[in-house]
């Protein structure tokens, strides 16, 4: 094992070290801080009986369908709020407004609008998270192209739907990417409250479903599974990027 | 052949009307290479811009072959002074863009750009990124880009700029070695008075604001030219001086 892991290893190994420590010595009761051995225990048993994993199964199945739905509305909505002047006006101060109310605050209306169905309800409470990122991203990037770019593009003969497919579009590409990236956290941090709806699986319903009865040791699991695998996703979308942007350099 | 006619252009700032340039007349020959030179804020990117059809005069038009320019076209190719290469692409698909955009298949646009890559002699550069590139190499890069479409007229914008004194003199050399091997009208606008009469048959001084033109210079000199040799170091005296008294009622 290299230097540099031993390095991101230091302050975890801390934390569970502390989180020992105050387990052992019983400062507290089982609900308000669970005991490490007892998180364990009912980790291994959420994966050998297979339930964690349907929990993961659902949750990414809606998170993924909210972010597309986002990135699908996001992406060509920012572009053409960056390009033209007039459709920025016409819609930026509706999405400023909009932008302000949280998620949650949208169960309510998912539950009326989608009948609180299995996947549709949760995505569209996560579609809202991941949605703002992406917009705002978007038209950064496109409002930022340099303007030797575009003019360039001009000058060599292109009209102006090619400078906005190839010349605009190409050069906001890092901001759309770190807006997607953003987005895709977002939404996945979204997912307590899209799952809040009565949903069997899903790792938010399951953080619900065992608060309520005060299973506390089983709440840290969903957290700790959310943190690992949002932890992930990053990692992933952030290799992506990389190799997506290796025009930039280093 | 490109006509300006009492090109004139005028800005609006804060209330205040700038005359950047004031009935600029001129005419340059096929085949021509016109050095513009004149103090900071003279207009002559402006005037640049309004050939290339980046702006529009106030007033006056300009004509190449008879037809009056209003817009960019891929007869006039421009080269900035900013490294312009499009950073996500490589080498040869920024250099075939222009044909790219024309509708020019694959195999066709690749063939033609590697011909240009050849003439830099740059060929290992194809699939790089500008970015993997020094600016010299950028800078040649874009003038072949701006050549692929074969311009009847190529602007340059200081386009070496940016670059250090010895690439700058490589570029010159480089620049006169492909105006003689595809021979296109060129319009270059440089501060550096050694620059115009290494390169120009003639150069164009313009006065300070309201930018208009002030003097023109013929150089007979045969290429390629010695920086060091008593004629050009007369030339340049007379230039020097010709922009000296600019300057003077640019400082004021």
């Amino acid at each position: 094992m290299n230097a540099r892991w031993t390095y991101y290893l230091v302050l975890p190994s801390i934390f569970i070290a502390i989180w020992y420590a105050v387990s052992k010595a019983q400062l507290y009761p089982v609900y308000i801080v669970p005991p490490l051995e007892m998180v364990i225990k009912s980790f291994s048993e959420l994966i050998s009986t297979g339930t964690l994993f349907q929990h993961i199964y659902w949750s990414i199945i809606r998170v993924i369908a909210g972010f597309a739905i986002a990135a699908a509305i996001g992406i060509p909505l920012g572009i053409g709020m960056g390009w033209s002047n007039s459709l920025m006006r016409l819609v930026e101060p509706l999405t400023n407004i909009i932008r302000q109310i949280p998620p949650i605050a949208w169960v309510p209306f998912a539950m009326i609008w989608f009948k609180a169905g299995v996947v549709e309800s949760s995505a569209f409470i996560v579609c809202i998270g991941a949605f703002f990122p992406i917009l705002l991203n978007t038209i950064s990037g496109v409002k930022g192209v340099p303007v030797l770019f575009i003019e360039s593009a001009y000058t060599l003969g292109a009209n102006s739907r090619q400078i906005l497919t190839k010349v605009v579009v190409p050069a906001s590409m890092p901001n759309i990417l770190s807006g997607l990236r953003i987005g895709l956290g977002i939404g996945w941090m979204s997912l307590v409250a899209a799952e809040m709806m009565g949903q069997d699986y899903g790792l938010g319903s399951f953080i619900i479903n065992s608060s309520t009865v005060l299973r506390m040791d089983r709440v840290v699991v969903g957290m700790i599974t959310i943190g690992l695998l949002g932890f992930l996703m990053d990692r992933i979308f952030k290799e992506l990027e990389s190799s997506l942007l290796s025009w930039r350099g280093r | 052949m490109l006509i300006l006619n009492n090109v004139s252009r005028t800005f609006i700032s804060k209330g205040n009307t700038i005359n950047a340039l004031d009935k600029v007349n001129f005419e340059v020959k096929d085949k021509e290479f016109i050095c513009i030179l004149g103090p900071s804020g003279c207009g002559k990117t402006t005037l640049l811009r309004i050939i290339a059809g980046l702006d529009k005069p106030t007033a006056g038009e300009v004509m190449l072959d008879d037809i009056r320019v209003d817009k960019p076209g891929q007869d006039r190719g421009m080269v900035f002074q900013d490294y312009s290469l499009f950073p996500w692409r490589t080498v040869i698909d920024n250099i075939a863009f222009g044909l790219e955009v024309l509708g020019v298949d694959k195999k066709e646009r690749y063939e033609n750009a590697r011909e240009y890559l050849k003439l830099l002699d740059l060929e290992k550069f194809e699939n790089s990124f500008p970015y993997e590139l020094s600016g010299g190499m950028r800078q040649r890069i874009a003038i072949v880009r701006a050549l692929i479409n074969n311009p009847k007229l190529l602007l340059m914008d200081e386009p070496f700029g940016a670059l250090d004194a010895q690439t700058r003199n490589i570029m010159q050399a480089e620049l006169l070695r492909i105006w003689e091997k595809k021979h296109k009208t060129i319009l270059f606008v440089t501060h550096s008075v050694d620059e115009a009469v290494y390169l120009a048959d003639r150069i164009v001084v313009m006065s300070a604001r309201p930018g208009t033109i002030k003097e023109i210079f013929n150089i007979d000199l045969p290429h390629p030219r010695i920086r060091t040799s008593q004629e050009a170091n007369i030339i340049r005296d007379r230039v020097l001086k010709s922009l000296g008294t600019e300057m003077e009622h640019a400082m004021k």
